[in-house]
């Protein structure tokens, strides 16, 4: 018998047999949560003490057996045959379904004979009485430990401790269960099969289901069922649902995020006012403390999106969700488990991004990550609305249908049909070996876990600000100092001639101030930028001005409106866009030789800006998500491509 | 002068955190095989050359 102190603990076991539940009732809030080497699956780490030791515990993807069919299975057979890995395990703690037996048994019997120290967890105690608590005598003889645990209550978790703590490996004393050499077996499809079956005899005959059992275990439908993922009102009450969190979403994370907003841009303004001018000061007021309100901003939306999708998931509704969307949205390259992410897009792409992690397929997640900014944000709103006064005329179609809101509808349809067109797109590039099906399992429906909920929106909004927030605020720093500094013999010239200008015009402190402000813009390296690229956005009937205006507005897309009101010098404060919307109506290309703002150039901008990806936030998560910069900056070019061309025809067609 | 240079070093900091990262990500990915067509067509080229 050979001993070992337990120090790191991995849990494993079939999806949905409350893995992840086990792992929080352990580990409470002491989680981190990153990436497993170079792909994009959680890797769930926290750590707990109990009796004066702390035990590290590694919360594992979801698996159904030793022989991979994913990604995440994959993962696991590599890291439980590999006993110099990192994370290799000093015991497994292995959850399994009590009313699942057959199914969640076989990857125990796997590992019980690769040799590796194990303690049984039985789950959902509560919700089975067929079941007796009794042990079977079977774990005893072969030296398993079994400890019940209720992942409603947490009942038997200090029980679960206490039992790691006293484990005893008695290894050496098993006999195998199947014989053969599993790792032999790893590229011998025919043995593998043959092995399970064999595997599963000694299941069906150590634990032979009773009538009822089995009827339970084949016919595990909910009378709820028929009605949610019924052909009709399966879509309809999906729909309620969703309509019920875009309106939490949009109206009640509106107002902390508003909140957060103006607290950050008084926090600008006091530190203006109350530390000593200068450049770094600059540097707070203008470029720290906007980047970091940019990040703190998206919490309410992140964490409210995540408190409803994980109590849909909690409840066990989203399977049903994935259920019926699956066949629809399957021929664009999707799965089922992409609507929620795209829907969620509409709020913010931030937190639709990162909630395509329930999607297990790498292929499916990454069409949906690369396809969700297409969806029309709410940051689209100040710029489509902007623009539609600017350029759209006030009148009715048909007599009823107001010209402007059906300009509004048709930039959001033209977002779905791009994100869903693109995915067919992607799916024909991303080519997969075998063709993704969707093999799901329908966990009972149960009330949520607020325990369960509030770990998870703690966890997601910590990831947002830790992970993606550093890169948001280094990027926000970056482009402060190139909006901020240019050539200085190019500034001070120019600051001279609006002296000379302010001078000669009689101008108020005020005025000379915003004039100063537009001219160091233009000036400044974004600025020169913004001429530079005045050749390459000409052909869309923009100007220089609003070149600059899309360079700035890559941070965030709402930023559009406030560059051009700082380049048309009408100042940050104004409580409409009138003032802005007179001074660009009035404004007149002289290349052209007729009104810079047009219908033609304005719905062009429009069309640009429903498919750029003008975010900075959503770049830096992208990156995050998928543990690659090169995803991200494919994604910012072929958007940029597709907004250039789009932006073009839209141009020519109404010129 | 003060603010000067903690200016340059907030700026420079900022900007050295994202290529440090840019690197890392990059040398990490270099050796993946993404499996897509793109690459596969360049995998291909590769073994011709």
């Amino acid at each position: 018998m050979s001993e070992k102190r337990i120090e790191r603990i991995a849990i494993v076991g079939n999806p949905n047999t409350g893995k992840s539940t086990i792992f929080n009732w352990l580990t409470g809030l002491n989680q981190q949560v990153g990436n497993f080497p170079g792909v994009t699956v959680d890797r769930k780490k926290g750590n707990y003490d109990f009796n004066g030791q702390t035990y590290e515990v590694i919360d594992l993807p979801g698996t159904y057996s030793i022989f991979p069919r994913s990604e995440e299975e994959r993962i696991v057979r590599d890291l439980l045959l590999n006993n110099q890995d990192s994370d290799f395990p000093d015991l497994v703690i292995y959850v399994a379904d009590r009313t699942q037996w057959e199914r969640n048994l076989l990857l125990f019997t796997q590992l019980y004979d690769l040799g590796i120290p194990m303690l049984l967890v039985k789950t959902m105690s509560d919700q089975d009485a067929l079941w007796s608590s009794s042990q079977h005598p079977i774990w005893k003889d072969r030296h398993i430990p079994v400890v019940d645990v209720n992942g409603r209550s947490g009942e038997g978790i200090q029980e679960l401790k206490a039992a790691i703590a006293q484990f005893h490996n008695a290894v050496d004393l098993r006999k195998p269960i199947v014989e053969g050499d599993l790792r032999e077996l790893q590229e011998n499809l025919e043995g593998q099969v043959t092995n399970t079956q064999r595997r599963y005899a000694w299941i069906k005959e150590n634990f032979p289901l009773k009538g009822a059992q089995a009827k339970e275990q084949l016919f595990h439908k909910s009378k709820w069922d028929s009605l949610l993922i019924h052909p009709v009102w399966g879509y309809a009450i999906f729909a309620l649902v969703l309509f019920v969190i875009f309106q939490f979403i949009f109206r009640f994370a509106s107002v902390p995020m508003d909140f957060i907003d103006g607290w950050f841009v008084q926090l600008s303004g006091g530190v203006k006012e109350y530390l000593p001018a200068g450049i770094f000061v600059d540097l707070i007021a203008e470029g720290l403390i906007p980047g970091i309100g940019g990040v703190v901003t998206f919490v309410p939306q992140i964490a409210f999106l995540f408190f409803f999708l994980s109590i849909l998931e909690e409840t066990g509704y989203m399977s049903r969700v994935v259920f019926i969307m699956d066949k629809l949205v399957r021929p664009f390259g999707l799965n089922g488990k992409s609507v929620v992410p795209l829907m969620s897009s509409v709020a913010c792409a931030i937190p639709g991004i990162m909630s395509a992690r329930t999607i297990s397929n790498g292929r499916d997640r990454l069409i949906t990550i690369l396809v969700a900014p297409l969806m029309s944000c709410s940051a689209r709103i100040p710029v489509y609305t902007l623009l539609i006064s600017l350029v759209i005329p006030e009148g009715n179609l048909l007599g009823w249908i107001d010209l402007k809101g059906l300009v509004l509808f048709a930039l959001y349809a033209l977002g779905l049909i791009a994100a869903l067109l693109m995915s067919m797109v992607f799916k024909w590039i991303l080519k997969a070996k075998h063709e993704g099906f969707m093999v799901m399992e329908m966990p009972s429906l149960k009330p949520p876990l607020m325990r369960q909920v509030g770990i998870t929106v703690v966890e997601k909004v910590k990831v947002f600000v830790l992970d993606a927030g550093k890169v948001i605020v280094a990027l926000s720093i970056v482009l402060w100092a190139l909006a901020s500094f240019g050539p200085s013999e190019r500034l001070q010239r120019a600051e001279e001639a609006i002296m000379i200008k302010a001078q000669e015009n009689h101008l108020t402190d005020e005025a000379r101030s915003e004039m100063l402000t537009a001219v160091k813009l233009e000036n400044s390296y974004i600025g020169i930028l913004g001429h530079w690229i005045e050749p390459v956005i000409k052909p869309l009937g923009y100007d220089w001005k609003m070149g600059i205006a899309i360079i700035t507005s890559f941070a965030a897309r709402e930023v559009f409106v406030g560059s051009m009101a700082t380049i048309y010098s009408v100042g940050q404060d104004f409580e409409d866009n009138s003032r802005l919307l007179d001074r660009m109506r009035k404004d007149f290309n002289e290349d052209l030789g007729k009104p810079t703002y047009t219908i033609a150039s304005g719905l062009s901008l429009m069309v640009f800006y429903v498919f750029a990806m003008q975010c900075l936030a959503t770049f830096a998560v992208v990156q995050r998500e998928t543990t690659s910069w090169k995803w991200p900056v494919i994604q910012v070019i072929y958007m940029g491509v597709l907004a250039y061309l789009s932006a073009l025809i839209t141009y020519h067609l109404f010129l | 002068m003060t603010q000067n240079i903690l200016t340059i070093l907030t700026v420079g900091g900022a900007a050295f955190y994202l290529l440090r990262m840019f690197y890392a990500m990059w040398k990490e990915n270099k050796t993946k095989c993404t499996g897509c067509a793109v690459h596969q067509l360049y995998m291909a080229k590769q073994k011709r050359a």
